[in-house]
Protein backbone atom coordinates (compact mmCIF):
# COMPACT_ATOMS: atom_id res chain seq x y z
CA UNK A 1 0.00 0.00 0.00
CA UNK A 2 1.45 3.32 -1.01
CA UNK A 3 2.42 5.41 2.19
CA UNK A 4 3.05 8.90 0.98
CA UNK A 5 -0.29 11.32 0.85
CA UNK A 6 -2.04 11.68 -2.36
CA UNK A 7 -4.26 14.32 -2.50
CA UNK A 8 -2.52 18.17 -0.89
CA UNK A 9 -5.47 20.80 0.29
CA UNK A 10 -5.78 24.62 0.86
CA UNK A 11 -8.71 26.56 1.51
CA UNK A 12 -8.79 29.83 0.45
CA UNK A 13 -12.46 31.82 0.83
CA UNK A 14 -15.08 29.19 0.50
CA UNK A 15 -13.10 26.93 -1.65
CA UNK A 16 -10.99 23.77 -1.02
CA UNK A 17 -8.07 23.36 -3.83
CA UNK A 18 -6.96 19.69 -4.15
CA UNK A 19 -3.45 18.81 -5.33
CA UNK A 20 -3.26 15.62 -6.20
CA UNK A 21 0.20 14.11 -6.61
CA UNK A 22 2.53 10.96 -7.69
CA UNK A 23 0.78 8.39 -9.70
CA UNK A 24 -2.55 8.67 -9.09
CA UNK A 25 -3.24 7.38 -12.40
CA UNK A 26 -2.00 3.75 -11.07
CA UNK A 27 -3.49 3.81 -7.66
CA UNK A 28 -6.30 1.76 -6.95
CA UNK A 29 -9.38 3.56 -5.56
CA UNK A 30 -9.54 1.91 -2.18
CA UNK A 31 -5.75 3.01 -0.88
CA UNK A 32 -6.49 7.06 -1.30
CA UNK A 33 -10.21 6.27 -0.16
CA UNK A 34 -9.23 7.13 3.53
CA UNK A 35 -8.13 10.73 1.96
CA UNK A 36 -11.11 11.36 -0.25
CA UNK A 37 -13.26 10.56 2.87
CA UNK A 38 -11.75 13.34 4.89
CA UNK A 39 -11.78 15.44 1.82
CA UNK A 40 -15.54 14.77 1.65
CA UNK A 41 -16.20 15.55 5.35
CA UNK A 42 -14.38 18.95 4.92
CA UNK A 43 -16.63 20.06 2.17
CA UNK A 44 -19.94 19.20 4.92
CA UNK A 45 -18.59 22.13 6.62
CA UNK A 46 -20.88 25.27 5.97
CA UNK A 47 -17.67 27.20 5.80
CA UNK A 48 -16.43 25.40 2.53
CA UNK A 49 -18.59 25.46 -1.02
CA UNK A 50 -16.44 24.81 -4.06
CA UNK A 51 -13.44 22.73 -5.26
CA UNK A 52 -10.41 23.67 -7.31
CA UNK A 53 -8.73 20.83 -8.51
CA UNK A 54 -5.32 21.48 -9.32
CA UNK A 55 -3.62 18.98 -11.97
CA UNK A 56 -0.12 20.50 -11.77
CA UNK A 57 1.54 17.06 -10.66
CA UNK A 58 -0.47 15.14 -12.34
CA UNK A 59 0.13 14.48 -15.93
CA UNK A 60 -2.35 11.80 -16.77
CA UNK A 61 -5.04 9.82 -14.98
CA UNK A 62 -7.29 7.48 -15.70
CA UNK A 63 -11.12 6.15 -14.68
CA UNK A 64 -10.11 5.92 -10.66
CA UNK A 65 -9.33 9.24 -10.56
CA UNK A 66 -12.08 10.39 -12.83
CA UNK A 67 -13.98 8.51 -10.09
CA UNK A 68 -12.81 10.55 -7.40
CA UNK A 69 -13.27 13.64 -8.94
CA UNK A 70 -17.20 12.60 -9.54
CA UNK A 71 -17.14 11.86 -6.06
CA UNK A 72 -16.13 15.59 -4.87
CA UNK A 73 -18.49 16.90 -7.52
CA UNK A 74 -21.29 15.61 -6.62
CA UNK A 75 -20.63 16.36 -3.15
CA UNK A 76 -19.89 20.32 -3.98
CA UNK A 77 -23.00 20.26 -6.27
CA UNK A 78 -25.40 19.15 -3.54
CA UNK A 79 -24.02 21.77 -1.73
CA UNK A 80 -25.07 24.40 -4.29
CA UNK A 81 -21.51 25.03 -4.99
CA UNK A 82 -18.94 24.43 -8.17
CA UNK A 83 -15.85 22.13 -8.68
CA UNK A 84 -13.11 23.78 -11.48
CA UNK A 85 -9.92 22.45 -12.75
CA UNK A 86 -6.84 23.95 -13.34
CA UNK A 87 -3.17 22.88 -14.85
CA UNK A 88 -4.31 19.84 -16.61
CA UNK A 89 -1.73 18.37 -19.22
CA UNK A 90 -2.40 17.84 -23.04
CA UNK A 91 -3.55 14.39 -22.37
CA UNK A 92 -5.44 15.03 -19.39
CA UNK A 93 -7.72 17.43 -21.27
CA UNK A 94 -8.44 14.53 -24.05
CA UNK A 95 -9.22 12.56 -21.47
CA UNK A 96 -11.60 14.97 -19.75
CA UNK A 97 -13.04 15.44 -23.22
CA UNK A 98 -13.24 11.96 -24.40
CA UNK A 99 -15.22 10.80 -20.99
CA UNK A 100 -17.45 13.78 -21.95
CA UNK A 101 -17.20 15.55 -18.63
CA UNK A 102 -15.24 18.86 -19.75
CA UNK A 103 -18.92 20.01 -20.41
CA UNK A 104 -19.38 19.52 -16.55
CA UNK A 105 -16.22 20.72 -14.84
CA UNK A 106 -14.92 23.77 -16.33
CA UNK A 107 -10.97 24.02 -16.86
CA UNK A 108 -8.93 26.51 -16.73
CA UNK A 109 -5.25 27.14 -17.29
CA UNK A 110 -4.07 28.80 -13.62
CA UNK A 111 -5.02 28.41 -10.12
CA UNK A 112 -5.93 32.00 -9.95
CA UNK A 113 -8.84 31.76 -12.68
CA UNK A 114 -10.24 28.42 -11.56
CA UNK A 115 -10.95 29.96 -8.06
CA UNK A 116 -12.07 33.24 -9.00
CA UNK A 117 -14.43 30.86 -11.38
CA UNK A 118 -15.76 29.13 -8.23
CA UNK A 119 -16.11 32.35 -5.97
CA UNK A 120 -18.13 34.30 -8.18
CA UNK A 121 -21.06 34.79 -7.26
CA UNK A 122 -24.46 33.88 -9.52
CA UNK A 123 -26.25 36.87 -10.31
CA UNK A 124 -29.23 37.05 -7.91
CA UNK A 125 -32.66 36.81 -9.57
CA UNK B 1 39.60 10.30 -24.98
CA UNK B 2 37.52 10.75 -22.12
CA UNK B 3 36.77 14.47 -21.42
CA UNK B 4 36.11 15.23 -17.80
CA UNK B 5 33.88 18.61 -17.15
CA UNK B 6 34.68 20.49 -13.81
CA UNK B 7 32.34 23.32 -12.82
CA UNK B 8 33.06 25.52 -10.19
CA UNK B 9 32.86 29.23 -9.14
CA UNK B 10 36.51 29.19 -7.70
CA UNK B 11 39.38 29.72 -10.10
CA UNK B 12 41.77 28.20 -7.55
CA UNK B 13 39.25 25.32 -6.55
CA UNK B 14 39.07 24.63 -10.40
CA UNK B 15 42.57 24.73 -11.13
CA UNK B 16 42.82 22.27 -8.31
CA UNK B 17 40.58 19.84 -9.32
CA UNK B 18 41.70 19.82 -13.07
CA UNK B 19 45.36 18.75 -11.38
CA UNK B 20 44.51 16.63 -9.70
CA UNK B 21 42.43 14.85 -12.76
CA UNK B 22 45.11 15.93 -15.03
CA UNK B 23 47.94 14.21 -13.05
CA UNK B 24 46.25 11.07 -12.45
CA UNK B 25 44.52 9.60 -15.47
CA UNK B 26 44.20 9.72 -18.98
CA UNK B 27 41.56 12.05 -19.04
CA UNK B 28 41.00 15.76 -21.06
CA UNK B 29 39.65 18.25 -18.96
CA UNK B 30 37.15 21.15 -19.55
CA UNK B 31 36.35 24.04 -17.31
CA UNK B 32 33.50 25.97 -16.60
CA UNK B 33 32.61 28.64 -13.81
CA UNK B 34 29.49 28.11 -12.91
CA UNK B 35 26.36 25.77 -13.71
CA UNK B 36 24.94 27.73 -16.60
CA UNK B 37 28.01 27.68 -19.02
CA UNK B 38 28.21 24.12 -17.34
CA UNK B 39 24.86 23.16 -19.18
CA UNK B 40 25.94 24.94 -22.16
CA UNK B 41 28.85 22.75 -22.38
CA UNK B 42 27.15 19.79 -22.33
CA UNK B 43 24.79 20.35 -24.40
CA UNK B 44 27.11 21.53 -26.96
CA UNK B 45 29.55 18.34 -26.61
CA UNK B 46 28.66 16.43 -23.91
CA UNK B 47 31.31 15.14 -21.57
CA UNK B 48 31.88 11.26 -20.59
CA UNK B 49 31.96 13.21 -16.72
CA UNK B 50 30.92 15.93 -14.44
CA UNK B 51 32.50 17.23 -11.30
CA UNK B 52 30.74 20.15 -9.84
CA UNK B 53 31.18 22.44 -6.49
CA UNK B 54 27.71 22.20 -4.70
CA UNK B 55 27.62 26.09 -3.88
CA UNK B 56 27.77 28.55 -6.96
CA UNK B 57 26.15 31.34 -8.22
CA UNK B 58 23.66 31.36 -11.00
CA UNK B 59 22.38 27.84 -11.02
CA UNK B 60 24.08 25.65 -8.22
CA UNK B 61 25.20 21.96 -8.55
CA UNK B 62 21.99 20.38 -7.12
CA UNK B 63 20.18 22.53 -10.61
CA UNK B 64 22.92 21.24 -12.48
CA UNK B 65 22.47 17.49 -11.77
CA UNK B 66 18.34 18.09 -12.36
CA UNK B 67 19.07 19.60 -16.04
CA UNK B 68 22.09 17.60 -17.15
CA UNK B 69 19.62 14.35 -15.54
CA UNK B 70 16.46 15.24 -17.57
CA UNK B 71 18.36 16.44 -20.64
CA UNK B 72 21.74 13.91 -21.03
CA UNK B 73 20.92 11.04 -18.76
CA UNK B 74 24.02 8.85 -19.55
CA UNK B 75 26.85 11.64 -18.55
CA UNK B 76 27.38 11.21 -14.54
CA UNK B 77 27.96 13.93 -12.12
CA UNK B 78 30.01 13.70 -9.03
CA UNK B 79 29.67 16.77 -6.56
CA UNK B 80 32.20 17.79 -4.61
CA UNK B 81 30.50 19.09 -1.11
CA UNK B 82 31.81 21.23 1.69
CA UNK B 83 31.73 20.30 5.56
CA UNK B 84 28.14 20.61 6.67
CA UNK B 85 26.60 19.48 3.23
CA UNK B 86 25.87 16.04 4.33
CA UNK B 87 22.38 16.42 3.39
CA UNK B 88 22.36 17.87 0.32
CA UNK B 89 24.64 15.29 -1.23
CA UNK B 90 22.43 13.33 0.07
CA UNK B 91 19.48 15.41 -1.98
CA UNK B 92 21.88 15.31 -4.86
CA UNK B 93 22.07 11.39 -5.15
CA UNK B 94 18.90 11.50 -4.75
CA UNK B 95 18.31 13.58 -7.89
CA UNK B 96 20.62 11.62 -10.08
CA UNK B 97 24.16 12.52 -9.17
CA UNK B 98 26.10 9.35 -9.56
CA UNK B 99 28.75 10.21 -6.68
CA UNK B 100 30.23 12.99 -4.26
CA UNK B 101 33.48 13.54 -2.81
CA UNK B 102 34.31 16.15 0.58
CA UNK B 103 36.61 18.96 -0.41
CA UNK B 104 38.49 17.49 2.82
CA UNK B 105 38.78 13.93 1.34
CA UNK B 106 39.67 15.55 -2.69
CA UNK B 107 43.67 14.64 -2.75
CA UNK B 108 42.51 10.87 -1.64
CA UNK B 109 39.65 9.94 -3.15
CA UNK B 110 38.54 12.04 -6.37
CA UNK B 111 40.71 10.09 -9.12
CA UNK B 112 38.90 6.99 -7.43
CA UNK B 113 35.80 8.10 -7.41
CA UNK B 114 36.11 9.51 -11.03
CA UNK B 115 37.39 6.45 -12.25
CA UNK B 116 34.72 4.13 -10.58
CA UNK B 117 32.16 6.06 -11.83
CA UNK B 118 33.06 6.14 -15.00
CA UNK B 119 33.71 2.68 -15.47
CA UNK B 120 29.79 2.18 -14.25
CA UNK B 121 29.13 4.55 -17.37
CA UNK B 122 30.65 2.83 -19.91
CA UNK B 123 28.62 0.17 -19.15
CA UNK B 124 25.44 1.93 -19.15
CA UNK B 125 26.25 3.59 -22.57
CA UNK B 126 26.76 0.06 -23.98
CA UNK B 127 23.41 -1.36 -22.71
CA UNK B 128 21.70 1.91 -24.10
CA UNK B 129 23.62 1.56 -27.70
CA UNK B 130 23.09 -2.48 -27.35
CA UNK B 131 19.33 -1.64 -26.11
CA UNK B 132 19.26 0.64 -29.25
CA UNK B 133 19.86 -2.15 -31.50
CA UNK B 134 17.26 -4.24 -30.23
CA UNK B 135 14.31 -5.24 -32.79
CA UNK B 136 11.83 -7.04 -30.93
CA UNK B 137 10.99 -7.81 -27.24
CA UNK B 138 8.46 -10.53 -25.84
CA UNK B 139 7.97 -10.35 -22.12
CA UNK B 140 5.27 -12.45 -20.21
CA UNK B 141 3.93 -11.49 -16.86
CA UNK B 142 1.45 -13.09 -14.65
CA UNK B 143 0.11 -10.63 -11.98
CA UNK B 144 -1.40 -11.23 -8.50
CA UNK B 145 -4.50 -8.91 -7.79
CA UNK B 146 -2.47 -6.04 -6.79
CA UNK B 147 -2.65 -2.76 -8.42
CA UNK B 148 0.10 -1.44 -6.92
CA UNK B 149 2.17 -3.31 -9.41
CA UNK B 150 0.08 -1.67 -12.64
CA UNK B 151 2.40 1.62 -12.23
CA UNK B 152 5.88 -0.42 -12.66
CA UNK B 153 4.63 -2.25 -14.93
CA UNK B 154 3.16 0.58 -17.22
CA UNK B 155 6.11 2.21 -16.71
CA UNK B 156 8.28 -0.42 -17.79
CA UNK B 157 6.23 -0.77 -21.19
CA UNK B 158 6.28 2.67 -22.20
CA UNK B 159 9.55 2.71 -21.77
CA UNK B 160 10.21 -0.27 -24.23
CA UNK B 161 7.84 1.38 -26.57
CA UNK B 162 9.66 4.32 -26.45
CA UNK B 163 13.20 2.69 -26.59
CA UNK B 164 11.61 0.79 -30.43
CA UNK B 165 10.71 4.69 -31.14
CA UNK B 166 7.20 3.57 -31.46
CA UNK B 167 5.86 7.04 -30.68
CA UNK B 168 6.43 10.37 -29.04
CA UNK B 169 6.39 11.30 -25.96
CA UNK B 170 2.42 12.25 -25.72
CA UNK B 171 1.45 9.01 -27.55
CA UNK B 172 3.04 7.08 -24.98
CA UNK B 173 1.72 8.66 -22.40
CA UNK B 174 -1.51 7.78 -24.09
CA UNK B 175 -0.96 4.23 -24.71
CA UNK B 176 -0.38 4.36 -20.78
CA UNK B 177 -3.52 5.34 -20.10
CA UNK B 178 -5.08 2.83 -22.53
CA UNK B 179 -2.78 0.16 -20.75
CA UNK B 180 -3.88 0.68 -17.11
CA UNK B 181 -7.15 0.70 -17.88
CA UNK B 182 -7.33 -2.64 -19.48
CA UNK B 183 -5.36 -3.48 -16.03
CA UNK B 184 -7.56 -1.81 -14.06
CA UNK B 185 -10.50 -4.08 -15.51
CA UNK B 186 -8.69 -7.13 -15.65
CA UNK B 187 -8.97 -6.74 -11.70
CA UNK B 188 -11.64 -5.27 -10.53
CA UNK B 189 -14.38 -6.79 -12.91
CA UNK B 190 -12.61 -9.80 -14.46
CA UNK B 191 -10.54 -11.37 -11.55
CA UNK B 192 -12.48 -9.92 -8.86
CA UNK B 193 -16.03 -9.55 -10.62
CA UNK B 194 -17.03 -6.35 -8.79
CA UNK B 195 -19.56 -4.89 -10.73
CA UNK B 196 -19.27 -1.25 -11.55
CA UNK B 197 -22.66 -0.67 -10.66
CA UNK B 198 -21.81 -1.13 -6.74
CA UNK B 199 -20.12 1.83 -6.58
CA UNK B 200 -21.95 3.81 -8.53
CA UNK B 201 -24.64 3.09 -5.43
CA UNK B 202 -21.85 2.80 -2.76
CA UNK B 203 -18.25 3.52 -3.42
CA UNK B 204 -17.40 2.18 0.42
CA UNK B 205 -18.82 -1.15 -0.19
CA UNK B 206 -17.10 -1.69 -3.75
CA UNK B 207 -14.24 -1.18 -2.18
CA UNK B 208 -14.41 -3.30 0.81
CA UNK B 209 -16.10 -6.25 -1.75
CA UNK B 210 -12.28 -5.11 -3.49
CA UNK B 211 -10.32 -6.04 -0.30
CA UNK B 212 -12.52 -8.57 0.79
CA UNK B 213 -12.33 -10.66 -2.49
CA UNK B 214 -8.42 -9.89 -2.36
CA UNK B 215 -8.26 -12.55 -0.08
CA UNK B 216 -11.12 -14.85 -0.60
CA UNK B 217 -10.95 -18.39 -2.89
CA UNK B 218 -11.42 -18.63 -5.87
CA UNK B 219 -10.37 -14.66 -6.50
CA UNK B 220 -7.40 -14.38 -4.81
CA UNK B 221 -5.86 -17.50 -6.97
CA UNK B 222 -6.59 -15.49 -10.17
CA UNK B 223 -3.90 -14.35 -12.41
CA UNK B 224 -3.78 -11.07 -14.17
CA UNK B 225 -1.56 -12.37 -17.56
CA UNK B 226 0.09 -9.77 -19.83
CA UNK B 227 1.68 -10.60 -22.70
CA UNK B 228 3.83 -7.64 -24.56
CA UNK B 229 5.22 -8.24 -28.20
CA UNK B 230 7.07 -5.13 -29.35
CA UNK B 231 8.55 -4.32 -32.57
CA UNK B 232 9.86 -1.60 -34.62
CA UNK B 233 6.51 -1.43 -36.06
CA UNK B 234 3.93 -2.11 -33.86
CA UNK B 235 3.26 -2.90 -30.22
CA UNK B 236 0.94 -5.40 -29.41
CA UNK B 237 -0.08 -5.94 -25.48
CA UNK B 238 -2.53 -8.30 -24.46
CA UNK B 239 -4.18 -7.90 -20.98
CA UNK B 240 -5.99 -11.53 -19.73
CA UNK B 241 -7.93 -11.83 -16.51
CA UNK B 242 -9.31 -15.28 -15.24
CA UNK B 243 -12.88 -14.09 -14.65
CA UNK B 244 -15.88 -14.53 -16.18
CA UNK B 245 -15.63 -12.40 -19.10
CA UNK B 246 -17.99 -9.98 -20.22
CA UNK B 247 -19.50 -8.64 -23.64
CA UNK B 248 -17.73 -5.53 -24.19
CA UNK B 249 -20.68 -4.48 -26.93
CA UNK B 250 -23.12 -4.27 -23.72
CA UNK B 251 -21.00 -1.34 -22.22
CA UNK B 252 -23.83 1.93 -22.00
CA UNK B 253 -22.62 4.80 -24.15
CA UNK B 254 -20.62 7.25 -21.15
CA UNK B 255 -20.64 10.32 -23.42
CA UNK B 256 -24.31 9.98 -23.22
CA UNK B 257 -25.85 13.50 -21.42
CA UNK B 258 -28.11 10.72 -19.31
CA UNK B 259 -24.42 8.61 -17.79
CA UNK B 260 -22.36 11.69 -17.59
CA UNK B 261 -23.20 11.54 -13.53
CA UNK B 262 -22.57 8.09 -13.67
CA UNK B 263 -18.94 7.33 -12.43
CA UNK B 264 -17.94 4.35 -14.54
CA UNK B 265 -17.76 2.82 -17.97
CA UNK B 266 -15.38 4.78 -19.47
CA UNK B 267 -12.61 2.50 -19.47
CA UNK B 268 -13.07 0.87 -22.96
CA UNK B 269 -13.72 4.24 -24.16
CA UNK B 270 -10.05 5.33 -23.42
CA UNK B 271 -8.73 2.68 -24.45
CA UNK B 272 -10.34 2.47 -27.65
CA UNK B 273 -9.59 6.29 -27.98
CA UNK B 274 -5.87 6.46 -27.27
CA UNK B 275 -5.27 2.64 -29.33
CA UNK B 276 -5.09 2.06 -32.74
CA UNK B 277 -6.80 -1.15 -32.48
CA UNK B 278 -8.84 -2.60 -29.42
CA UNK B 279 -10.04 -6.39 -29.85
CA UNK B 280 -11.87 -8.53 -26.93
CA UNK B 281 -11.58 -12.43 -27.40
CA UNK B 282 -15.03 -13.93 -27.65
CA UNK B 283 -15.19 -14.54 -23.77
CA UNK B 284 -14.46 -11.04 -23.31
CA UNK B 285 -11.53 -11.81 -20.40
CA UNK B 286 -9.13 -10.63 -22.89
CA UNK B 287 -7.74 -7.75 -24.83
CA UNK B 288 -5.41 -7.00 -27.42
CA UNK B 289 -4.42 -3.47 -27.45
CA UNK B 290 -2.59 -2.56 -30.85
CA UNK B 291 -0.36 0.42 -31.45
CA UNK B 292 0.98 0.91 -34.40
CA UNK B 293 3.97 3.28 -35.73
CA UNK B 294 2.96 6.36 -36.98
CA UNK B 295 -0.63 5.48 -36.96
CA UNK B 296 -3.12 8.02 -36.11
CA UNK B 297 -5.53 7.89 -33.50
CA UNK B 298 -9.05 6.39 -34.50
CA UNK B 299 -11.65 8.75 -34.01
CA UNK B 300 -13.98 8.54 -31.22
CA UNK B 301 -16.93 7.11 -33.30
CA UNK B 302 -17.19 3.48 -31.33
CA UNK B 303 -17.59 4.71 -27.78
CA UNK B 304 -20.99 3.42 -27.13
CA UNK B 305 -19.05 0.08 -27.02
Amino acid sequence: MPDSQTFHSKVQGKTLIVMPSGSVSSLAGQYFKPELDDLLGRLNRPELKNVVLDLANVSYFGTIMLGTMHQLWKSVRDGGGKMALCNVSTVGREILRVSGVDTIWPVYSSPKEALDAVEEEEPGP
Amino acid sequence: MTTILVVDDSAVDRRLVGSLLQESGDWTVEYAENGAEALEKVAASPPDLVVTDLIMPEMDGLELVAAVRNHHALVPIILITSRGSEEIAVEALQRGAASYVSKRTLAQKLVDTVRLVLSVSSRQRGHSRLMECMTKSDSAFALENDSTLFGPLVTYLQEEISRMDLCDETECTRVGVALEESLVNALYHGNLAVDSGLRERDEGAYFALVETRRRQPPYEDRRIHVKATLSRDEAHVVVCDEGAGFDPTALPDPTDPANLERVCGRGVLLMRTFMDEVVYNEKGNAVTLTKRRNAKNHAVGDEGR
